[in-house]
């Protein structure tokens, strides 16, 4: 895997990583090597517990190692603290299962919100909202409110709040696992567009069918280690 | 730029803070406002028995009263003489426990006398001459008064012409009893308004950390640096303790002016009251402290919050 990767720069690169949850006997991650260039979509497979969610958590500073090392875009964030771990969440974006939405604000300050308190001045924070709900086919939504939306929408605004921000990097943790089919597959093709402009997507997926329909190179976790490797041939 | 629109964008977020939790902030003010106007209070009443103290008893421990044209003393024969001053005075600089001493004239002792009672008939009634000249003496600390007195006395009855040797501390001790009384019960009062006051200022951050838990996280997770996360929590903290402050200011000046009055009508003077600057510089000294207090707290409410978001 490194010989394939050798020309081109890590978006993404774990070495030897170890990870053990406070309380939990075992460690979740044992030695684990990943790596992701810059420009991949890849998807992380595996049981629940394998430890993709844990390799999201410490790819966006949410979680530390206790072993090994940890680059994102070239820096090493294996241990990081608050300041850095904020300058790091600006360049790489995550979108979770939960959606994470602001329940009292509209779908169109939601997004602007995370660009307001990024220092993001108005006129620009309305253009890149515009786009970004352009992209995620919401357009008309700007002003409901999340409860008013269906999961599938939400999980687009949450798509639509990543994007705005402009990120190298998308970590999107099972986003669609609370979503049918076809909002999954939905999902799926915005994070797709994404990567052909050039952002590199680390997703997580309980949902083989799905990532084996879209031909993504796909990792499987088990027993905290990256066990096996798949490029699938899209099939749709 | 960039800085001045996250502060516009602090402002707004802890405008937003306030009026969502407007009812727990105005408590939280007024109670801040109390306790300060107890503190200031009960700072204010030390200030105030101190200053008439100095003023009654001329900043001096012991007072020997000599005998004057009305004295009724029967150690007093007639009005003292010059020599009788002066071996006074050679007995009182032998002693080794006066730090230091000086002699009050008449002229002295009228002018402070019409100063304590102007307006009052008994100053119309009365001259220079009526009122006794006096050794004004300051101790050493930890002297025993009693013996000083019996002794001094004992010394001075050699000499005579003297009327009494008195203790200032006995001489008002009626007024040091209350204003000390006073100033306890203010104190505790103040303390168990403060310790309140800064349980609700904890709660109110509380309250608004929990109701605003969520943006905190998104905050978070979007990459805003925990100092901007805090921001609006400290303003809001600072715009609750500072209305506190301006509420307990208004009510301490508020309160030495409307004593102004009262004395002014009574036909005293005020001049014995203690100043605004006083009042200001106390409550002054309480918001820098309270300013301090309240970074603390914030800090320490939202720390743990914090890590959990992570």
């Amino acid at each position: 895997m490194s010989t394939q990767h050798s020309r081109t720069r890590a978006a993404i690169l774990l070495e030897g990583v170890r990870r053990t949850h406070p309380g939990a006997g075992q460690p979740t991650l044992d030695g684990l090597d990943l790596r992701v260039d810059d420009g991949e979509f890849v998807a992380l497979t595996g049981e629940s517990g394998s430890g993709k969610s844990t390799i999201i958590g410490l790819c966006s500073g949410r979680q530390q190692a206790d072993a090994g090392n940890i680059r994102i875009l070239g820096r090493d964030i294996t241990r990081i603290g608050a300041n850095r771990r904020a300058e790091l969440r600006r360049r790489v974006a995550t979108i979770f299962q939960e959606y994470e939405l602001l329940p009292d604000r509209t779908i169109g300050e939601n997004i602007a919100f995370t660009l307001e308190i990024n220092g993001i001045p108005g006129e620009e924070r309305r253009r890149r909202v515009d786009e970004a709900l352009e992209l995620v086919g919401l357009p008309s939504r700007r002003e409901a409110l999340p409860e008013q939306l269906s999961g599938g929408e939400q999980q687009r605004v949450a798509v639509a709040r990543a994007v705005a921000l402009r990120p190298s990097i998308i970590l999107a943790d099972e986003p669609t696992g609370n979503l049918d089919e076809e909002n999954g597959e939905l999902i799926f093709d915005l994070l797709s567009t994404l990567n052909q402009a050039g952002t590199t997507v680390l997703v997580t997926s309980h949902d083989v069918n799905l990532v084996t329909r879209l031909g993504l190179r796909t990792l499987r976790i088990h027993d905290g280690r990256v066990r096996t490797y798949r490029r699938h041939q899209a099939g749709r | 730029m960039r800085g001045i629109r996250r502060l516009w964008w602090t402002v707004r977020a802890t405008s937003r803070n306030l009026w969502n939790g407007r009812v727990s902030a105005a408590l939280a003010a007024g109670s801040i406002a109390l306790a300060l106007v107890l503190t200031t209070a009960s700072l204010l009443i030390g200030n105030q028995t101190d200053r008439l103290s100095d003023h009654w008893t001329g900043r001096a421990d012991i007072t020997v009263y000599l005998c004057a044209r009305a004295s009724a003393s029967p150690r007093c024969g007639g009005v003292t003489t010059d020599e009788q001053i002066a071996a006074h005075e050679a007995l009182i600089a032998a002693r080794p426990e006066v730090t230091s001493y000086w002699f009050e004239n008449q002229a002295d002792a009228w002018k402070a006398f019409t100063e304590r009672f102007s307006g009052s008939s008994i100053v119309e009634n009365l001259d220079a001459s009526a009122l006794p000249e006096s050794y004004r003496i300051k101790l050493v600390d930890g002297t025993d008064r009693e013996a000083f007195v019996d002794d001094l006395e004992e010394q001075l009855g050699t000499v005579g012409g003297f009327e009494i040797v008195q203790d200032q501390r006995n001489a008002l001790a009626g007024f040091f009893s209350v204003a000390n009384r006073l100033r306890t019960g203010a104190l505790a009062l103040a303390a168990l308004q403060a310790g309140i006051s800064l349980a609700l200022l904890t709660h109110l951050l509380r309250s608004s950390v929990t109701r605003r838990n969520k943006d905190i996280r998104v905050m978070s997770l979007v990459g805003t640096s925990h100092r901007q996360i805090r921001a609006p929590f400290m303003f809001e903290a600072l715009v609750v303790y500072t209305a506190g402050v301006a509420l307990a200011a208004g009510a301490v000046l508020g309160g030495l002016n409307v004593a102004r009055n009262m004395l002014e009508r009574a036909g005293g003077t005020d001049a014995l009251l203690v100043a605004d600057a006083a009042a200001l510089r106390h409550v002054a000294a309480l918001y820098l402290a309270g300013l301090a207090v309240g970074w603390l707290t914030v800090r320490l409410t939202l720390r743990t919050r914090l890590r959990e978001t992570n």
